[in-house]
């Protein structure tokens, strides 16, 4: 005689019952019962009993299952889970599977052809439409073209979050005409993407008024002799919802920071490693320290470095696709 | 860890006493072997505490027929972290190095038997972390479904995603 998973359910789904259960009497009832009929006479029998160590994973509840699968990421999601079997093709047709689009495990360009990419493209429109305009973050390495961002921007008008890393196919163009489309972003993330600069940011500030976290690595490693405070001041004047700020390797002096910290009376996390024109006196360090809970200095090592090789690889690989057309 | 083989089953008591809030309780697993842990780890227990609190604690002896004493003292020693809050990612490192897919497919079932929301959670990473990156093959393998799709069905699925099967990882056939 065997002991399925099944008889174990009908005791879980019990046992939350009676926790919800204010009348104790019934729930004493149920208790009874459930004591008598699945546990206890379980009890008894058990020597009789051989548990089964097999127990069939497609009758596990349907909202563990997708507490696994969720957790996948979208490549792994498209081409392996969904395919598995037709409960979880069946669990993988929900939008909420969809929420989040996460394509940042990708190998890097150098490890791969465009075929490569165009292929991620199109995992990441397929996605895109399986989310039924319920998509909230997206997060894209290394490919991505403006052509996916604007797919993503017609079908979602609730995009919570974007991050983009390495996507030197992204124009500051259509990223402007995509946040445009989207009141309710709370997070921005672009690292090393060359054609996307600071320049829109009061654009972002004026169409996201919700935006609580901005980050932005620059491509660029050193910050040149210009100093400018634009940027910090475009910060200043669009976003006071801010809590996050990280801005690497930026032109802005002590002025513009201040500016800031004006601007955005929430502002709680700083990072502006790389910010070599800000310099820290006794008044700007106390100014920060009243309200800034956690800050990384100009002068603090960057661990993540924008990657050169990467970038010539990837502009020979565009330099071979226009000779060939 | 205090654990007795228990010899009968019928050594199931019903304790006649007023419950102590400190007597421990003791979790009989299905091979009969006696884990004896304190209430506030049961808590961590969704499913034994409310078996626990729907007979005002009369009952501290709970039989839990579907995990074995080589699973359990692996949720009561993730559950004693729980309650001492010393849940870290070392920790959860050094605890997920010691299982290998099997392992981590029983306490998953365990956790979810016992209903431990964190344990729970952290095993849903764990294994999809383990299966990312892998063919349908092996996902199937792994979690041991068999492939129920109609050959039509598959056909047509194939067709429609001709364009992703490629780029996976070669499958693992033996990982710890």
């Amino acid at each position: 005689m065997k002991l399925t998973i099944h008889q174990n359910h009908v005791f879980i789904v019990n046992s939350k019952y009676f926790n919800f259960s204010t009348n104790k009497t019934l729930s004493f009832c149920f208790t009874f019962s459930i004591m008598s009929s699945s546990c206890l006479s379980l009890v008894m029998e058990i020597d009789n009993l051989e548990i089964t160590a097999d127990p069939n994973w497609l009758e596990l509840p349907r909202d563990i299952t997708m507490n696994i699968l969720q957790r996948l990421d979208t490549v792994a999601l498209v081409t392996s889970a969904s395919v598995v079997c037709p409960l979880w093709w069946n669990i993988c047709k929900d939008p909420h599977m969809w929420t989040t689009i996460d394509m940042m495990n990708n190998l890097s360009l150098t490890h791969s052809e465009l075929a490569y990419s165009s292929r991620l493209e199109k995992i990441c429109r397929y996605a895109v439409d399986r989310s039924c305009g319920h998509l909230k973050d997206i997060y894209i390495k290394s490919f991505g073209t403006d052509g996916v961002l604007l797919h993503i921007a017609n079908s979602a008008s609730q995009l919570r979050c974007i991050r983009l890393e390495g996507c030197h196919d992204i124009s500051s163009d259509v990223f402007m005409e995509i946040v445009t489309k989207q009141p309710f972003l709370e997070e921005i993330d672009i690292c090393h993407c060359s054609n996307l600069r600071t320049y829109f940011f009061e654009h972002v500030g004026k169409c996201c008024p919700l935006l609580k976290s901005l980050k932005f690595s620059p491509c660029i490693e050193a910050v040149g002799e210009n100093k400018s405070d634009d940027v910090a001041f475009a910060i200043a004047k669009s976003m006071s919802m801010l809590r996050h700020l990280t801005i690497l390797n930026n032109q802005l002096t002590n002025n513009g920071l201040l500016a800031v910290l004006d601007g955005c009376p929430l502002l709680e996390f700083l990072d502006i490693r790389g910010c070599l024109h800000i310099i820290f006196d006794r008044s700007l360090e106390k100014r920060c320290n009243t309200q800034i809970k956690e800050l990384r200095f100009p002068t603090e090592y960057i661990a993540h470095k924008f990657n050169f090789g990467d970038y010539m690889y990837y502009l020979q690989l565009k330099l071979r696709l226009v000779i060939l057309e | 860890m205090a654990e007795e083989v228990s010899s009968q089953m019928n050594s199931l008591s019903i304790s006649e006493t007023n419950p102590s809030s400190s007597a421990t309780i003791s979790l009989v697993s299905g091979d009969d072997i006696v884990f004896k842990v304190e209430p506030t780890i049961a808590k961590e227990m969704e499913t034994v505490q409310s078996f626990i609190d729907e007979t005002d604690g009369k009952i501290t002896t709970i039989p839990l027929p579907n995990i074995s004493s080589h699973d359990l003292p692996y949720v009561i020693e993730y559950c004693e972290k729980s309650i001492a809050g010393k849940i870290t990612k070392e920790f959860e490192a050094e605890f997920v190095k010691k299982l290998n897919n099997e392992e981590v497919k029983e306490l998953f079932l365990a956790a979810n038997y016992l209903n431990i929301k964190k344990l729970l959670d952290f095993l849903s990473q764990v294994i999809a972390d383990r299966i990312a990156n892998k063919s349908v093959e092996y996902v199937r393998r792994y979690f041991g479904i068999e492939n129920d799709f109609t050959p039509e069905e598959e056909a047509k699925l194939r067709e429609e995603l001709a364009w992703t099967f490629t780029g996976v990882d070669p499958d693992d056939e033996d990982e710890n």
